[in-house]
C-alpha cells in the first residue's frame, strides 16, 4: 500500500513539476534528475553505524556553495526517508565548513576550494557528491562520486578508494551503473 | 477364464518369457510414471525456487538502473536470464509505471510485455509461472521487476527420459527373446524329456529311464526318477511273487478259505471250500457267507482280532456237519474285509466221540476189574496214575507226590527191600502189600513193561496195579476150605472108619455067632451094629447139616433174641431137665437172618453146655446179651468143666473133640462158628481154667446190620 502510495505521489509529483514547468522545459531539468540521484545514492551506499546516533535520527543531507537545486532536492529529498532516517537538507553557504553530514555535496561554485573543502571532510564518513567538471582533482582530494551529462542523462563515476577511506559501503551493483570506479583513472 | 487356460496351459519358457516381459513393462510404466510425476512434481517447486531466486538476484542488480535511469545496464542485466532457460520472459518497470527495459528467451514469439505488470505476486498455473516483485532500495521502490517462467524445459527431460526407457525396453525384450532360447534348452527340453519318461513308466514300461545331463534340480529329478522307477519295477516284482504266492498258498490249502467284505458277501472261495461246502466258487461268489455259515457269528469289529468257533457248517445239498472256523478283520482302503478259514471237523468229532467212549470203557474196565495204569518216567522221576490206581491205593490224586520215593511210603515196610530190588531190577511182575492211609492194608500186584527211545535206552516203566486183597483172601479161603475138606475127608473116612470096622467086625462075629447058633450072642452083635450103623447116620446127618451153612435156604427174618433163644431151649429140652440144669436168659434185641440157622447157634451152644457140666452138682447156663465197646455180644456161659485155655480156638475145628469120649461128633462148635461167621461174626471161648466154667461169646454184625439198614430206611 505504502509503495502504491509512494509511486502515486511521486507520479503526482512528476505531474505536478511538469505542468509547472512545461513552458520551460519538456524533459526533468538537469537539477531535478541529479537531486534525485543524490537521492539515489543515499540509498545504495552504507554507512557506519557510529554515523548514526539512533534508529531514526536524522540523515543529513548538506549543499555546500550555491544551491543549484532549487526545490528540487527538497522535493525529491525532503520528505523521504533514508532507511528509518529523515533526511535533513542543510544548506552551507560558501565558506562555511560543513559539519554532522552524511551527504555532502558541492555546487560547481566551489570548484576553486576543493582542496578547502574536501580536506577537513576526510575522516568524516560523508559521502562527498559533486558535478563540478575537474573530476581529477575532485577525486584527488576525496571526493567521491562525480556526477556528468551525457546528452540528457546523468551519470557518474565513483572513487573507490575515498569511499573506503570514509568507512563507506557502496553497493556493488552501483558499480555497474557507474561509468567508472576509480574516478576514470584506469591505471 | 478363457485366458487363464492359455496361460495355464502355455510353455513353461513362454510363461517365463510373458513374466519376464510383464514385468518389465510394469516396472517401466511405474518408473516412468514415477519419474514424470516427480518431475513434474518437483519441477514446479524448483522453478518456482529458481524463479524467486532469480528475481531476488535480478531485483537487486536492477535496482540502481532503474534508480539512475540506465535502461541499457537494466537490460543487460535482464539479459543475464539467458542463463534460466525456464525463465521466458522478464520485464523491469519504472516506479511510474512503465516499461523499463525488457527480455525475452530466444524461442518465444513477441508476445507484447503485459502493459502494467500488476500487484507483487507469484501466480502458478499449469503451464507456466509468473512472479512480480518490486524492485526498491532503503525501503524507496525504485520500480517493478516481471517475470514468467514456463515448464518448456520440462518436456525435453521427459522426453530424454522415455528415450532412455525405451531404448532399455528394446534391450530388455531382446534379452528376453534369447533368455527364452536359453530356457528351452536347460528347462524345457529336460523337463519334456523328464515327463516323457514318466510317461512311459505309467504305461507301464518299467525298464524306462533317463539320463542325468545336469547337476540341477532337473538332474537330480531324473536321477531321482530313475531310482523311483527301478524301486517301482523291484516292488512290482515282488508284488507280483506275493500274489502268486499268497494265490498259491489259498489254493492249494486244505483248509476252506473265505473272503467275505462287510455285509457278508463272499469274494473269495477257495478250492478247498469247494469241496468242503460242495459248491462251485463262481457260485459261492456274491452270495452271502451265511449261506455256508448260518450261525452267523459276529466278527469282532477291531481290525486283526481273531475268534474261534465250532460251528455247524451247511453244504450246497443242506448237510449239516461241524466246523472249526477263525475270522479274522481286516481293513484294506477305508473297507472291511472278513477271512474266515474253516475246517471240518467231522471226522475229528466222530475220532474224539470215539476216544471219549473207548476212555470211558477203559475206565469203567478198570473200575470193575479193580486193575488201575501206572506209568513210571525214569527221567522225571514222575509217576503217572489213572484213576483206579489212585482209589486202589486209597488216596486222591492231589495227595499224592508222584515221585518213586514218595510210593514206598505205601509199600508195607516188610516189603519195601523186595519192591525196590525189583524196581532196580527192572523185574515188573511183583505181589506186595501196601498200607492205606487210613491204614487198611491191601495186596498189590504189579505189572509192567519197559519203554525204550530211539537208542534203546529205558526211558520209562509203564503199567498195571492190580487190587488182589480179594483173591488172595479168596484164595486164603479157598485154602482153608481145602485144608477143612482134607481134614473133613479125612476125619469122615476115620470116623466113619471105625463105626464101619465095628460094623465088620461084628458081622464077622455075628457070622460066627449065627454059625454057633448062639442067639444072645447074636443080638449083642446085631446091637453093636446097629449102634455102629446109626452112629454113622448121625455123622452123615450132622455132616450133611454143616454142608447146608455154606447155602443159605431160608429167607431172612426178623427174629427177636428171646425167641431164637427159646427156639433152642426147647430143641435141647430133653437134655436139660436130664441133667437139671438151670437156664437164664437176659437181653433181647432183634435179629434178621435165617431163624433155623441162627437157632441153632443157641442149640447147639446150650447143647455144649449141658454136655460139658461135668460133675457141676448146679449146673447153671446164662445166655444173654450185651454190649461191649459199641458191639452186640451175645454170650452163653456155664460152670462146667471149662475149656483149657491151651486148647480154646482148637474146639472150633472141625471134629475136634477135646474129650474123646464124650458123645458127639465134634462137629458141634465148629457148625456154631461156621452160621457165626456167615453172619460176620466172631465166636471165642473164655475159660478161667479147666473145671472152672466156660464162655462163649459171638457176635452177629449182619444179623444187626441189616436191621439198622431196615430200620433207618423206616425212619
Amino acid at each position: 500500500m505504502d509503495l502504491l502510495r509512494l509511486v502515486r505521489t511521486a507520479a503526482a509529483g512528476s505531474l505536478l513539476v511538469l505542468l509547472l514547468v512545461l513552458p520551460a522545459a519538456a524533459v526533468a531539468p538537469e537539477y531535478r534528475v541529479k537531486a534525485a540521484i543524490l537521492y539515489k545514492f543515499a540509498l545504495f551506499v552504507e554507512w557506519p553505524a557510529k554515523a548514526f546516533p539512533a534508529q531514526t535520527s536524522p540523515f543529513v543531507a548538506c549543499v555546500l556553495g550555491k544551491d543549484p537545486f532549487g526545490p528540487w532536492l527538497q522535493q525529491e529529498m525532503g520528505e523521504a526517508r533514508v532507511g528509518a532516517h529523515p533526511v535533513e537538507i542543510r544548506n552551507f553557504e560558501q565558506g562555511k565548513a560543513a559539519e554532522g553530514c552524511h551527504l555532502v555535496f558541492i555546487g560547481a561554485s566551489e570548484k576553486s576550494r576543493l582542496e578547502e573543502i574536501l580536506i577537513p571532510l576526510r575522516g568524516t564518513s560523508a559521502l562527498i557528491v559533486s558535478d563540478v567538471s575537474d573530476i581529477d582533482q575532485f577525486c584527488r582530494w576525496g571526493g567521491m562520486i562525480s556526477l556528468l551529462m551525457e546528452g540528457a542523462k546523468v551519470r557518474f563515476k565513483l572513487n573507490e578508494k575515498a569511499l573506503e577511506q570514509a568507512g563507506l559501503k557502496i553497493d556493488s551493483k552501483l558499480k555497474r551503473v557507474a561509468i567508472s570506479v576509480d574516478c576514470g583513472e584506469a591505471k | 477364464m478363457p485366458v487363464s487356460g492359455i496361460i495355464h496351459n502355455m510353455a513353461i519358457q513362454r510363461k517365463l518369457l510373458l513374466i519376464i516381459l510383464a514385468t518389465l513393462v510394469v516396472s517401466l510404466v511405474l518408473v516412468m510414471i514415477g519419474i514424470v510425476g516427480y518431475e513434474l512434481g518437483t519441477y514446479r517447486k524448483r522453478l518456482e525456487r529458481e524463479v524467486a531466486g532469480v528475481a531476488g538476484f535480478i531485483a537487486a542488480n536492477s535496482g540502481p538502473t532503474l534508480a539512475f535511469d540506465d535502461a541499457r545496464t537494466a537490460r543487460e542485466v535482464l539479459a543475464t536470464l539467458k542463463g534460466s532457460p525456464a525463465i521466458a520472459f522478464a520485464a523491469l518497470y519504472a516506479a511510474d509505471g512503465r516499461l523499463f527495459a525488457s527480455y525475452s528467451r530466444s524461442d518465444q514469439r513477441s508476445s507484447p510485455a503485459p502493459a502494467a505488470p500488476g500487484p507483487a505476486r507469484l501466480e502458478t498455473g499449469l503451464q507456466k509461472l509468473v512472479l512480480v516483485r518490486a524492485v526498491q532500495q532503503k525501503g524507496l521502490p525504485l520500480g517493478t521487476l516481471y517475470l514468467r517462467a514456463d515448464l518448456a524445459s520440462v518436456y525435453p527431460r521427459l522426453k530424454n527420459y522415455a528415450g532412455i526407457v525405451f531404448l532399455v525396453s528394446v534391450a530388455i525384450g531382446a534379452g528376453a527373446v534369447l533368455l527364452q532360447r536359453l530356457l528351452q534348452r536347460t528347462v524345457s527340453e529336460p523337463l519334456l524329456e523328464l515327463s516323457g519318461m514318466a510317461e512311459r513308466v505309467a504305461g507301464g514300461d518299467l525298464t524306462a529311464s533317463v539320463a542325468v545331463r545336469s547337476g540341477d534340480e532337473i538332474g537330480r529329478l531324473a536321477g531321482a526318477l530313475n531310482r523311483m522307477t527301478g524301486e517301482l519295477g523291484q516292488s512290482y516284482r515282488e508284488l507280483q511273487e506275493s500274489r502268486a504266492r499268497v494265490a498259491g498258498i489259498v489254493e492249494t490249502a486244505l483248509d476252506a478259505i473265505i473272503t467275505a467284505d462287510a455285509h457278508g458277501q463272499i469274494l473269495l472261495f477257495n478250492a478247498a471250500a469247494e469241496r468242503m461246502f460242495g459248491c462251485p466258487a463262481a457260485k459261492a461268489k456274491g452270495s452271502s457267507i451265511d449261506m455256508f455259515i448260518p450261525a452267523g457269528f459276529d466278527a469282532t469289529g477291531t481290525t486283526g482280532q481273531t475268534a474261534l468257533g465250532e460251528l455247524n457248517g451247511v453244504r450246497l445239498n443242506g448237510a449239516v456237519f461241524p466246523i472249526e472256523a477263525s475270522v479274522s478283520t481286516l481293513e484294506v482302503g477305508g473297507n472291511e474285509l472278513l477271512t474266515v478259514i474253516i475246517r471240518d471237523i467231522t471226522e475229528r468229532k466222530e475220532a474224539e466221540e470215539a476216544l471219549r467212549a473207548s476212555e470211558h470203557r477203559l475206565r469203567r474196565a478198570e473200575e470193575m476189574a479193580h486193575f488201575g495204569y501206572w506209568r513210571y518216567d525214569l527221567t522225571a522221576n514222575h509217576m503217572t496214575w489213572s484213576d483206579e490206581t489212585y482209589r486202589i491205593h486209597g488216596v486222591e490224586p492231589a495227595q499224592f507226590e508222584q515221585s518213586l520215593d514218595s510210593y514206598l511210603q505205601f509199600v508195607h515196610p516188610d516189603d519195601r527191600e523186595l519192591f525196590e530190588q525189583a524196581m532196580k531190577q527192572r523185574e515188573l511182575d511183583l505181589q506186595y502189600r501196601i498200607m492205606r492211609p487210613n491204614g487198611v492194608l491191601r495186596y498189590l500186584k504189579a505189572t509192567g513193561e519197559v519203554q525204550h527211545d530211539e537208542r534203546g535206552e529205558i526211558v520209562a516203566l509203564f503199567g498195571t496195579f492190580l487190587d488182589i486183597t480179594e483173591l488172595r483172601r479168596t484164595e486164603r479161603d479157598l485154602q482153608e476150605k481145602n485144608a477143612e475138606l482134607e481134614r473133613f475127608t479125612y476125619t469122615v473116612s476115620h470116623d466113619l472108619k471105625s463105626p464101619l470096622v465095628t460094623v465088620k467086625t461084628f458081622l464077622g462075629y455075628l457070622e460066627q455067632d449065627m454059625a454057633s447058633m448062639n442067639t444072645e450072642r447074636v443080638q449083642k452083635d446085631v446091637l453093636y451094629i446097629r449102634n455102629a450103623a446109626e452112629k454113622m447116620g448121625l455123622l452123615l446127618d450132622e455132616l450133611l447139616e454143616m454142608s447146608r451153612i455154606g447155602r443159605l435156604i431160608n429167607p431172612p427174618v426178623r427174629a427177636s433174641f428171646g425167641d431164637l433163644v427159646e427156639e433152642a431151649l426147647q430143641a435141647v429140652a430133653g437134655s436139660i431137665a436130664d441133667r437139671g440144669v438151670e437156664v437164664r436168659v437176659e437181653g433181647d434185641v432183634t435179629l434178621y437172618g435165617d431163624r433155623q440157622r441162627l437157632a441153632e447157634i443157641w442149640q447147639n451152644l446150650v447143647e455144649n453146655a449141658v454136655k460139658f457140666m461135668g460133675e457141676q452138682a448146679s449146673p447153671r447156663i446164662e445166655i444173654g446179651v450185651e454190649r461191649v465197646g459199641g458191639e452186640t455180644v451175645f454170650f452163653v456161659r456155664d460152670n462146667g468143666i471149662g475149656i483149657n485155655p491151651r486148647y480154646a480156638d482148637k474146639i472150633f475145628g472141625l471134629f475136634e473133640k477135646l474129650d474123646s469120649k464124650s458123645k458127639g461128633t465134634g462137629l458141634g462148635l465148629a457148625l456154631v462158628k461156621r452160621i457165626v461167621e456167615f453172619y460176620q461174626g466172631k465166636i471165642w471161648a473164655e475159660s478161667p481154667g479147666v473145671g472152672e466154667g466156660a464162655c462163649f461169646r459171638f457176635t452177629l454184625p449182619e444179623a444187626l446190620k441189616a436191621l439198622t439198614e431196615s430200620k433207618g430206611a423206616k425212619s
